[in-house]
């Protein structure tokens, strides 16, 4: 049995259902993302772990037990809230011990775990800060090491970082894989950003009204999107029906039963590729952006719009004009469902 | 330049605010301290003799010892009672809340008379003293600044997250309430409550009516003494004004966050760490 188990679970908040049937395992040392855009249910779902949320059908397990009717006092899980919820009355040593001293530890032990998990999240100096007076990064630091300090069965954080700026952001990330890793701790994560599922997880969960649309790696999430909807979510896909890719290329020949198909931006490209495997049209450039090291293309290719991510350093943007050959491995075109 | 000529306006509205305010008090003062004030700009002689007159009376002791009693007994009420009420409607009765706030506005619609007089015809009979009823009819009336006022606080210290994680951590509902709610809006709590004491301390019109003549309170007292001498009455009224300054502040000093002496000690921790080859004297 899986160490983390959700099993036909619905909740709704009155009229709404916000959760439906949902159905997940989650193995014991994994790094998991609940990825989907607002209001689809994420936060719920982890409450839901949490003992948060009440729910109507469905049972949760943690590590071998049912704990759909154990408070959330009970369930040793660790929480990270995206407002950080410190306690602005306790200093940082106080707020981690805080867990502590509720289940008794001695005072000795108490103060050797709290200086361990400080240096946990390097932040020894502030020991005698009180929130208000750190900096946004420095209280999730803070609010990760009192949730660590009790060492849950599982941490749960519910877009911990978005309140942040993108530098401590990108540095928290790679601070938060790098603790989960060498803690071997088993850790749910919520944000809405594609880009942080899949620099963080193990295996990403995306989400959509109420329902779990697509679990898989991050890479195979990337190369294989399940949907129209995950495919819109995790990265540049040109969303193409069948009919038009035969309006293209009259070789294309429809896998079996697919109707819809994805293709992602940077696998068009401007310069033959050998092959018998290839889809090769002709398009007219409408529009760009220069990106960075690379430019987002806007071609029309009949009356198709199809955007196209080219390498800066392999075209001269300025010198394309006019009607463009452009070719794509058939390998590249995913079926996906409706 | 520019932020000068603000500064300076800014003053002088600062000044002319605090003339308005003070200008009654100093006035008020001066006629309690003088015999005779009536065709000069300042009164012609000074004298402490109506405080004196005042303070040796020992009905005006009385008077102030019943204010603080009632007041301190009723606000002992409100405070256990409605805390803890306010934090379980807004935590966990949301529909009992939207209701709430609405009802504690009764209290404005009903003048004191009538309240009074309701009072008075309900439970003049019956066997709970009429002191009580007293308390009872104080805690209506402070209700819609006490529900209010707590449950700003409440909503001010996003409440709801830090039971939650309280509670996640381990702790039980009471234990979260106490060690994180509790102190966290004590500062709210602090404001409420002297809101609240000052109007229990200056009300005359319920108390007047349920229990005025058998229960002299300062208030009552005031009224009685004013129509006896002007001068006499103005130190009455001085002396009012001095005593819920003195008590508020008492209120303000007994509720300071510890966290300034927390600070202090720090402080202390550390100028001694930096002298630390210096002698020091143990206190
Ligand atoms: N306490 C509640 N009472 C009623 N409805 C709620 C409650 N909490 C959440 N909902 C509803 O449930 C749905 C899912 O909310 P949830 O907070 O789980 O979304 P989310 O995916 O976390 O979104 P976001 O990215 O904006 O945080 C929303 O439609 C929301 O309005
Ligand atoms: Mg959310």
């Amino acid at each position: 049995m899986s160490y983390i188990a959700i099993d036909n679970l619905s909740l709704s908040f009155g009229d709404n259902k916000v959760l439906k049937d949902i159905s997940l395992t989650i193995e014991k040392g994994e790094l998991v993302t609940l990825l989907g855009p607002s209001g689809c249910g994420k936060s719920t779902l982890l409450r839901v772990f949490a003992g948060l949320e009440v729910f109507q059908e469905g049972q949760v397990f943690l590590d071998g037990e049912e704990i759909s009717n154990v408070p959330s006092k009970n369930r040793n899980v660790g929480m990270v809230f995206q407002s950080y919820a410190l306690f602005p009355n306790m200093t940082v040593y106080e707020n981690i011990a805080f867990g502590l001293t509720i289940k008794k530890f001695s005072k000795s032990e108490i103060k050797q775990k709290v200086i361990a998990a400080l240096q946990l999240v390097n932040l020894e100096d502030k020991a005698d800060f009180y929130p208000d007076q750190l900096s946004g990064g420095q209280q999730q630091r803070v609010s990760l090491a009192r949730s660590l300090v009790t060492e849950p069965k599982v941490l749960l954080l519910d877009e911990p970082l978005s309140a942040l700026d993108a530098k401590i952001r990108k540095q928290l990330q790679i601070d938060i894989r790098d603790l989960q890793k060498k803690l071997g701790i088993t850790m749910i994560f919520v944000t809405h950003d594609q880009e942080e599922a899949m620099i963080l997880s193990d295996r990403v969960f995306v989400m959509s009204e109420g329902n779990i649309v697509q679990q898989a790696s991050p890479a195979e999430l990337y190369a294989q999107p399940k949907n129209n909807f995950v495919a819109s979510f995790i990265g540049n896909y040109n969303i193409i029906l069948a009919d038009e890719l035969k309006q293209l290329d009259r070789t294309f020949s429809p896998k079996s039963g697919s109707n819809k198909y994805a293709i992602r931006s940077e696998t068009i490209h401007l310069e033959p590729i050998k092959g018998e495997n290839v889809l090769h049209f002709q398009g007219i450039l409408k529009e760009y952006t220069v990106l960075g090291s690379t430019i987002r293309c806007y071609f029309n290719a009949g009356a198709i719009n199809l955007t196209v991510d080219l390498l800066n350093s392999e075209i001269n943007i300025g010198e394309l004009e006019g009607t463009s050959e452009l070719y794509i491995n058939k390998e590249n075109i995913i079926a996906i469902d409706e | 330049m520019k932020t000068k000529k603000k500064n300076y306006s800014s003053y002088a509205i600062l000044t002319i605010f605090s003339l308005y305010m003070i200008f009654p008090f100093v006035s008020t003062t001066l006629y309690a301290m003088s015999t005779d004030w009536s065709k000069t700009i300042l009164p012609t002689d000074f004298t402490f003799q109506w405080f004196v007159e005042l303070i040796q009376d020992p009905n005006f002791n009385s008077a102030v010892l019943r204010s603080i009693t009632l007041t301190l007994t009723t606000l002992a009420v409100v405070l256990v009672v409605m805390v803890p009420t306010v934090f379980l409607v807004y935590m966990y009765f949301p529909k009992v809340d939207s209701f709430m706030k609405g009802l504690v506005l009764m209290p404005y619609a009903i003048p004191g008379v009538i309240l009074a007089t309701g009072l008075l015809r309900m439970y003049s009979g019956s066997s709970i003293p009429m002191y009580a009823v007293l308390v009872g009819g104080l805690f209506i009336g402070s209700l819609p600044f006490m529900y209010q006022g707590v449950r700003n606080s409440l909503e001010s210290i996003q409440t709801k997250s830090l039971i939650e994680a309280a509670e996640i951590l381990g702790a039980n509902k009471l234990t979260a309430f106490i060690r994180i709610i509790l102190p966290n809006i004590k500062l709210g709590l602090l404001i409420t409550t002297l809101l609240i004491f000052s109007s229990f301390f200056g009300e005359f019109v319920l108390t007047n009516l349920l229990i005025g003549g058998r229960y002299e309170t300062i208030r009552i007292y005031m009224l009685r003494r004013m129509n006896e001498n002007g001068h006499l009455a103005s130190a009455v009224m001085v002396s009012y004004f001095i005593l819920l300054i003195l008590i508020s502040l008492i209120i303000t000093y007994l509720t300071s966050s510890k966290r300034k002496e927390k600070m202090k000690r720090k402080a202390k921790k550390v100028t001694l760490k930096n002298k630390e080859d210096m002698t020091i004297t143990p206190q």
